[in-house]
């Protein structure tokens, strides 16, 4: 093929990728967030598995899953619905962090709410326990507000969830 | 020992082990290819024995052999296996162009944000955690498939327990590697599946260019698929699709090979049996591969009949038996333990021609989407329609062939979703990531029109 048809074409496709690369620069820009928010400068000979971690918009449920060990957790999951299980974020974290653990989840709150809790016992739940009966036994558990993590393309947390303590 | 450290000479292991088998079972294919073509078959070949090797462990409930000792142990063989058959052949990695290194520096540098991201970023994707590496736990924690318990505990029917397992093996490994679970590192490997597809594309532009199309060119047609969202998106965020994509359009490019080779060798046909099969290993849409795979080497012989004595059986039998063992020992365990399937209940009985006009108009949608594919995918289709219509105006109906395969693999997706027991829509939203293996073939097939249309003037 020759020079002029080579030319136009690097021409063509040079002008192409300067219009993709307007809509690709979000990526290169976007994922350095991560070592903005969690303060750490990326090293690749450092184990930094649990800083990074950090970011995660469920990261507060991952490190209660890694400090759960002997505790009985409860899961109060009144989003259930057998049809579309996969697309809740929050149920397909339990399971993941929690694994080999399995945390079967409660879906009615009154069911719940008669469970028998005992002090030290860890809660997660889709809805907001303090205004309920078990509320006063209830220390909440910060989560992080999802406006200080960053929602990208790749890191989104759609609904938010609870965590508490039992107290008493 | 640092995770990222042992993810890179876990990444390293599988190409050097892939190249070597290359280099001893078809040193010619090597001497024919460019660099890229053979780092990407490297990687498929590699990490397609160790799936084979695998399957074989988490089925003996072996999986516990699987240790950093037993692995440097592993890594030594293969590095002396390594030496003795490179001091054969000392210039084998500068036999490649110096451009072609070139090419692939500059496709790195513009590759480094990924990179970086896959080591430093936490696993967040939805069907990473639920489907496929909450499997990759279980066959950590547990020794086999079968010790595990997870396969048949109703409990996670949510994950899909009948898909194939290739990918939690392959995350596993590193797992039981390093000694622990560790998510956020292991999608550097997940990344290379990735960076091999832009190879595979890449070395068939290349190849199917002969030097007509200059290197420039070629590096701004890569840059423009490695920038398309959808792409980085699906680059290493624990999904099997572009594992799968992989291995599909490295099948094609063999068929590519085998199709317009003049003397008939079959020398391809041997690496083009065992990446196709190997895809059935990712996720489920690899058996209409399969199907689609054979119908089109059936229609090929049938058009242009190659001397059948000529198949190296033996080639031929070592690929299959790699390749269709762990679909078929999976496949037997699923059917003896009662694993529900996907698409159990799926028939023509609930087949309804109304669904069909929102298919297609979804397949449009996705084609036009410049939210995920920018404008590549638009002006890729648009040059391929137009090379298409030329080449049926010329009557080249049996340079058509290749053409069949990923029409083959788009039905099969149609049928699929007319068949399906699951509502369409939720059916349909699995279409963004199983049309990759499907843009892969788009722009290969560009490729391969132009050298149809326009052959070197030697060749013609």
């Amino acid at each position: 093929m020759n020079k002029k048809i080579n030319r136009i074409g690097l021409g063509f496709t040079g002008i192409v990728f300067l219009i993709n690369f307007h809509y690709y620069s979000f990526y290169p820009k976007d994922y350095k967030k991560i070592f903005k928010i969690t303060e750490t400068a990326p090293r690749l000979l450092t184990d930094q598995y649990l800083t990074f971690q950090k970011y995660h918009p469920f990261a507060d449920l991952f490190f209660l899953a890694q400090n759960s060990h002997n505790r009985t957790v409860h899961y109060l999951f009144t989003r259930y619905d057998s049809e579309s299980i996969l697309e809740d974020e929050l149920f397909i974290r339990v399971n993941y962090f929690f694994y080999p653990r399995i945390i079967q989840p409660v879906t009615e709150l009154k069911v719940f709410l008669d469970l028998k809790f005992n002090q030290g016992d860890l809660i997660i739940s889709d809805r907001d326990l303090i205004l309920e009966s078990l509320g006063q036994r209830l220390k909440p558990i910060p989560v992080g507000d999802i406006a200080t993590i960053s929602q990208d393309y790749f890191f989104r947390r759609d609904m938010p969830y609870y965590l508490y303590e039992v107290i008493k | 020992m640092n995770q990222n450290l042992l993810i890179i000479i876990y990444t390293l292991w599988i190409y050097l082990i892939g190249g070597l088998s290359l280099k001893v079972f078809n040193d010619q294919l090597i001497k024919k290819n460019n660099l890229f073509l053979n780092l990407g078959l490297s990687w498929g070949i590699g990490n397609a024995i160790l799936i084979l090797i695998l399957y074989f462990l988490a089925f003996a409930g072996k999986l516990e052999w699987i240790q950093l000792t037993s692995g440097a142990g592993l890594l030594v063989l293969v590095l002396i296996g390594g030496m003795i058959v490179l001091m054969k052949s000392r210039k084998i990695a500068w036999r490649f162009k110096w451009q072609n290194w070139l090419l692939l520096l500059g496709s790195l540098i513009f590759l480094l944000p990924l990179i970086r991201h896959s080591f430093f970023a936490p696993l967040n994707a939805w069907d990473a955690l639920g489907v496929w590496l909450i499997k990759a736990k279980a066959l950590f924690y547990f020794p086999g498939v079968i010790e595990s318990g997870f396969f048949k505990e109703s409990f996670y029917d949510y994950t899909h327990q009948d898909y194939p397992l290739a990918l939690p093996l392959l995350v596993t490994t590193f797992y039981r590697l390093l000694g622990s679970v560790n998510d956020q590192a292991v999608q550097f490997y997940l990344l290379n599946f990735f960076i091999n597809f832009i190879f595979i594309l890449t070395g068939t532009m290349i190849q199917m260019s002969k030097n007509r199309i200059a290197l420039s060119n070629i590096f701004i047609i890569t840059l423009l698929i490695i920038e398309m969202p959808n792409m980085i998106l699906f680059s290493h965020n624990g999904y099997a699709d572009i594992p799968m994509a992989f291995f599909m359009i490295a099948a094609m490019k063999l068929f590519f090979d085998l199709f317009s080779e003049r003397k008939t060798t079959f020398n391809t046909l041997p690496l083009l049996i065992l990446m196709t099969l190997t895809s059935a290993s990712f996720k489920v849409e690899g058996f209409s591969f399969i199907g689609v795979m054979g119908i089109t080497l059936l229609i090929m012989q049938w058009v242009k009949p190659k001397n059948l004595r000529k198949i190296p059986l033996v080639k031929i039998s070592l690929a299959t038996l790699i390749g269709l063992a762990p679909i078929t020992v999976w496949e037997i365990y699923k059917y003896k333990q009662g694993i529900a399937d996907t698409y159990a209940g799926a028939g023509l009985a609930i087949v309804n021609f109304s669904k069909l006009k929102m298919i297609i108009h979804y397949y449009f949608n996705e084609l036009f989407d410049t939210n995920r594919y920018l404008l590549t995918l638009i002006l890729a289709f648009f040059v391929y329609a137009l090379e298409v219509l030329f080449m049926i105006s010329k009557k080249m109906i049996i340079s058509l062939i290749p053409h069949l395969i990923i029409f083959g693999q788009l039905t099969a997706y149609t049928i699929l979703y007319l068949i399906s027991p699951h509502p369409l829509i939720w059916q349909l939203s699995s279409f963004e990531r199983i049309a990759l293996p499907l843009i892969g073939m788009l722009l290969m097939l560009i490729f391969y029109n132009f050298n149809c249309l326009w052959p070197k003037k030697n060749e013609s």
